[in-house]
């Protein structure tokens, strides 16, 4: 089954700072992502990885395209609905984490990770045992747990992050590089926990700079290359070339 | 559901002529009509805001974010003329036309400001508990004990120590002042909150702790609220959807890490662009 169909997305920048000249981001991509897959994205950099991902997500107003979410209450074209409609659907339904920590300044790496599942309605408590695990599981050090992310390392962050994008399995989960500023050894429990963590009812599609990630995780790969879709390679392939560090 | 809806607000300062609207605003690069000097701090703003929702205003001084926000807050100024409508859930009619008796209760129970000098919002001289108890006893509320509870649990959720709540608000912090006029605004259970610059005169680590304090309780208490500030970093933390003022019109609006990322308007790039 088919839970997002993008079709004909382009996306332009007007920089007005520049003289408005005008900067393209993605030009007429067209996929599906099936029901429960993984799909990654891969390129160079300014390949337009990150760009789809906030188009997807509505960070970026697509200027040409559809997005339709196939959700259980009926397609939304992600790329147009209203504003009110995406916000709705962000938290629960469509999650999104780039690969830096957004995080509010002086809350503790547990509480940032326990957060949207209070927001879900989630018992406190019960959302902070959740988000210990995770950072148990990604080998945040557990003296680190009560203290502001703001200090730690770019790994630690980056892990807090991931903890905090998966907590609330989403229906549809956005991962921009996720993994760039971790050590093998971390990388790895990432890579474990993104297969234990989240069942058969999160789609995942994920950008990602490290091979062993997609090897490990990927169901299919779609390479993007100067913002268009270059092709798509299914699991299992041959997939040594698309693999752009 | 929908709880307001604003159509055509505007606030100006000066006799108004028939070019005044033509004569200012984006276009125009300014918000002094040429033609008969009337400063219009806000015209043509159209916007909405749902139950539970956080609306941001961000522009620079003199965009109009707090003539609207006023406006939105029922505030008046005797100095201004003010026109548009505003429309309120539960509410029949233009709120701006309501008579004194509404206008008080809509400000006591379900619209609540916080204004941005601690001053306008606070009497330095009573306690801090008293500030807050104030407020109930303006809404109608007439039992000491009750009014003393509902202090109590206001003060552990804005989280100002309780030991401070007999001592006058003059002798607390800048941060706990801004607390008690966050815990003041709740008192009567709202349903909007209309935040001015929530962050004037705090040192930037307080900032911090009054914007989560206060996102904290927004959601908890399922409160909507308008956030108005200069400062993109504090929308960012508290908007889900942000407007961009200038020259007192609003010049884009949108999901706020829509407008932070992908600015479409020329000011508002040139906005982002200059965080530093």
């Amino acid at each position: 089954m088919t839970v997002l169909s993008v079709d004909g997305l382009s996306k332009t920048f007007d920089m007005h700072v520049l003289g408005d000249t005008q900067v393209v981001g993605l030009d007429d991509v067209s996929f599906d992502v099936h029901d429960g897959e993984f799909l990654a994205v891969v390129g160079e950099s300014g390949s337009g990885k990150s760009s789809l991902l906030k188009c997807l997500y509505r960070t970026y107003d697509p200027t040409a395209g559809e997005v339709v979410y196939h959700g259980p209450d009926g397609d939304v074209d992600l790329a147009t609905c209203p504003d009110r409609t995406v916000i709705d659907l962000r938290g629960d339904t469509i999650g999104y984490t780039s690969q830096f920590l957004d995080e509010i300044p002086r809350v503790p790496a547990v509480d940032v990770v326990a957060r949207p599942l209070v927001e879900q309605g989630t018992d406190t408590q019960k959302a902070r045992g959740r988000a210990r695990e995770l950072l148990a599981a990604l080998s945040v050090p557990e003296q680190l747990w009560q203290a502001y992310p703001a200090t730690f390392s770019g790994g630690e962050r980056q892990r807090v992050n991931l903890a905090q994008a998966l907590a609330p399995k989403p229906e549809l989960l956005l991962l921009d590089e996720p993994t760039s500023a971790l050590d093998p050894e971390t990388r790895q429990a990432a890579i474990d926990l993104l297969s234990t963590y989240l069942g058969p009812e999160t789609t995942v599609i994920g950008v990602f700079h490290n091979t062993d990630v997609v090897e490990a995780v990927a169901d299919r790969i779609i390479v993007l290359d100067e913002g268009r879709l270059q092709r798509v390679v299914p699991k299992d392939s041959d997939n040594e070339e698309v693999m752009i560090g | 559901m929908t709880l307001l809806e604003a159509e055509n607000l505007q606030t100006r300062y000066g006799p108004g002529c028939s070019q005044c609207i033509a004569s200012t605003g984006d276009g125009a690069g300014t918000n002094q009509c040429p033609h008969c000097d009337t400063v219009v701090a806000c015209a043509e703003a159209d916007l909405g805001v749902e139950a539970g929702e956080v609306l941001g205003i961000v522009g620079e001084s003199g965009s109009g974010k707090s003539s609207l926000a006023e406006l939105l807050a029922l505030e008046r100024d005797e100095d201004a003329t003010t026109a548009g409508e505003v429309r309120y859930a539960g509410h029949d009619g233009n709120l701006l036309d309501v008579d004194y008796e509404t206008r008080h209760a809509l400000r006591t129970g379900e619209i609540a400001l916080v204004h941005q000098h601690i001053r306008d919002g606070l009497n330095l001289e009573f306690t801090g508990g008293g500030n807050v108890a104030e407020k109930l006893l303006s809404a109608g509320n007439r039992s000491y004990e009750d009014v003393r509870d509902r202090v109590r649990t206001l003060f552990e959720a804005t989280e100002i120590p309780l030991a401070r709540m007999d001592d006058p608000a003059s002798t607390y912090s800048g941060g706990m002042q801004r607390r008690v006029q966050i815990a003041r605004a709740l008192a009567t259970d709202p349903d909007l909150i209309v935040l001015d610059e929530p962050t004037t005169g705090l040192d930037v680590s307080v900032q911090a702790r009054v914007l989560d304090m206060f996102r904290r309780v927004q959601r908890e208490e399922g409160v909507a609220a308008i956030v108005v500030s200069h400062d993109l970093s504090v929308v960012r933390l508290l908007a889900d959807r942000t407007l961009v003022m200038r020259h007192g019109r609003i010049v884009e609006s949108g999901l706020t890490d829509r407008v932070m990322e992908d600015p479409h308007h020329e000011y508002t790039q040139t906005l982002i662009n200059s965080v530093i």
